[in-house]
Formats: C-alpha cells, sequence, structure tokens
C-alpha cells in the first residue's frame, strides 16, 4: 500500500518535472521573441505591459529554469523518454509561435514540423533491436 | 567539449584538461544561446526551431565521427526525418 502510493507521488514527480521542462521553455521563448519587439500577433496589446528588460531576464530565467527541469528528468527516467519530451517541446513552442504571435505556416512547413518532432523522438530510442527501449526502475 | 570533459574526468582523473574541456563547453553553449536571441529577432519562432533542429543532427554526427559511438537503426532513421522536415519548413517557406 505504501508502496505503491511513493510509487505515484513518484509518477506524479516525474509528470510535472516532464511539465515544467516544456511549460518553461515555451514561455522563455515567447518571452523573449515578445521582447525583441517583433511579434505580429498581439504586439499592439502585449507592447503597453511591455518592460523589456524585465522580461527578457524573465525569459531568459524560464530558459535555464526548463534546462535544469530537463537535466533533472534525466535522472528518473531513460533518454528516450527525455527525448520524447524534448519532441513535445519542440512542437509546443512551434504551436505557441503560431497561438500566442501569430505566426503563419504553410501545410508543408506543418509537415516539415511533424516529421522534425518524430525524429527527436526516434533520436532518442536506444535499442536496436525489435523490442521497445525498457523503462529504467 | 562537454563530452570530451567527462572523458577527461574519467581517464584522468578531475585535472587541467577536464576543466579547460568543460569551460570550453559551456562558453560555446552560451555563445549558441547568444546566437539563438540574436536570431530570435530576425527570425519566426518556427522557423528558427526547425533551424534549431540541425543541433540534434550534429550531435549525432560528432557523436559517430569523433567518439566513434554506435548510433543505432532509430537514430539514423530519425536523423533522417529530421532532415527531411528541415528542408520541408526551408520548402515551404519558399
Amino acid at each position: 500500500m505504501q508502496r505503491e502510493r511513493a510509487h505515484r507521488v513518484r509518477g506524479w514527480r516525474i509528470t510535472l518535472i516532464m511539465f515544467s521542462t516544456v511549460a518553461f521553455a515555451v514561455v522563455g521563448i515567447i518571452l523573449l521573441k515578445i521582447s525583441m519587439g517583433r511579434a505580429s500577433g498581439y504586439e499592439i496589446s502585449i507592447h503597453a505591459m511591455k518592460s523589456p528588460p524585465i522580461m527578457e531576464f524573465v525569459g531568459v530565467g524560464c530558459l535555464v529554469i526548463a534546462a535544469l527541469s530537463y537535466t533533472l528528468l534525466l535522472r528518473f527516467v531513460p533518454l528516450y523518454v527525455g527525448q520524447l519530451v524534448a519532441s513535445v517541446q519542440f512542437g509546443a513552442i512551434v504551436l505557441a509561435g503560431t497561438l500566442v504571435l501569430g505566426e503563419t505556416l504553410s501545410i508543408l512547413a506543418w509537415a516539415g514540423i511533424g516529421l522534425i518532432g518524430i525524429g527527436i523522438a526516434l533520436m532518442g530510442a536506444v535499442s536496436d533491436g525489435d523490442e521497445p527501449p525498457r523503462m529504467s526502475k | 567539449m562537454l563530452k570530451l570533459g567527462a572523458l577527461y574526468w574519467a581517464r584522468q582523473g578531475l585535472g587541467v584538461r577536464y576543466g579547460l574541456a568543460t569551460l570550453a563547453g559551456f562558453a560555446i553553449y552560451f555563445v549558441a544561446l547568444l546566437l539563438y536571441v540574436f536570431l530570435l529577432r530576425r527570425v519566426p519562432v518556427s522557423q528558427l526551431q526547425a533551424m534549431y533542429s540541425l543541433q540534434f543532427l550534429g550531435v549525432l554526427l560528432a557523436a559517430r565521427i569523433l567518439f566513434r559511438e554506435s548510433i543505432t537503426r532509430y537514430q539514423w532513421y530519425g536523423a533522417a526525418l529530421v532532415a527531411a522536415g528541415i528542408v520541408l519548413v526551408g520548402v515551404g517557406r519558399a
């Protein structure tokens, strides 16, 4: 019972680290992009509350936290899971670019982004046999 | 460079070579971050992310060529998909 609870807590902790790895990277990149003043979507509304140095510091800070979270994540999960998170992070940043910054992508470019995401995830596959890589305990 | 530092550490312990290689690794990381921020000013996030994925290919090739690490089938397939994706993003932009 206690073991099961500890297992569940560990699972939640890993999920939280995964989420923070992706979320902080997305927020960091978007904040940096907005602070550059080249955002095309919500630029005007955000411009009013923009304070460039603070935004840039927070953006870089978020990227540092994302990098630390990723390093921490790799302590608990195998590399292929880490690469899966990296591929999700990759897609989330592109998605945030289109949703928050109003960037547009052609269908061909979206297909390319999809291929890159799958490719990054595949590159984390360390097993060369037919068996899928196993999660470390 | 960080990998080289780790190798020096494993073979010779924490010495000058380890320190220099690790320091160089962090310095290169810092320069890469500056370049990323510099490009962020000029290029849309989605296209910059496609360029950024080149690093996965670079690291894979460096691991194979410089450190003679074995690369699995899946990793080569992944590298091919990343390369194809970058081409598609480039063509889709034009």
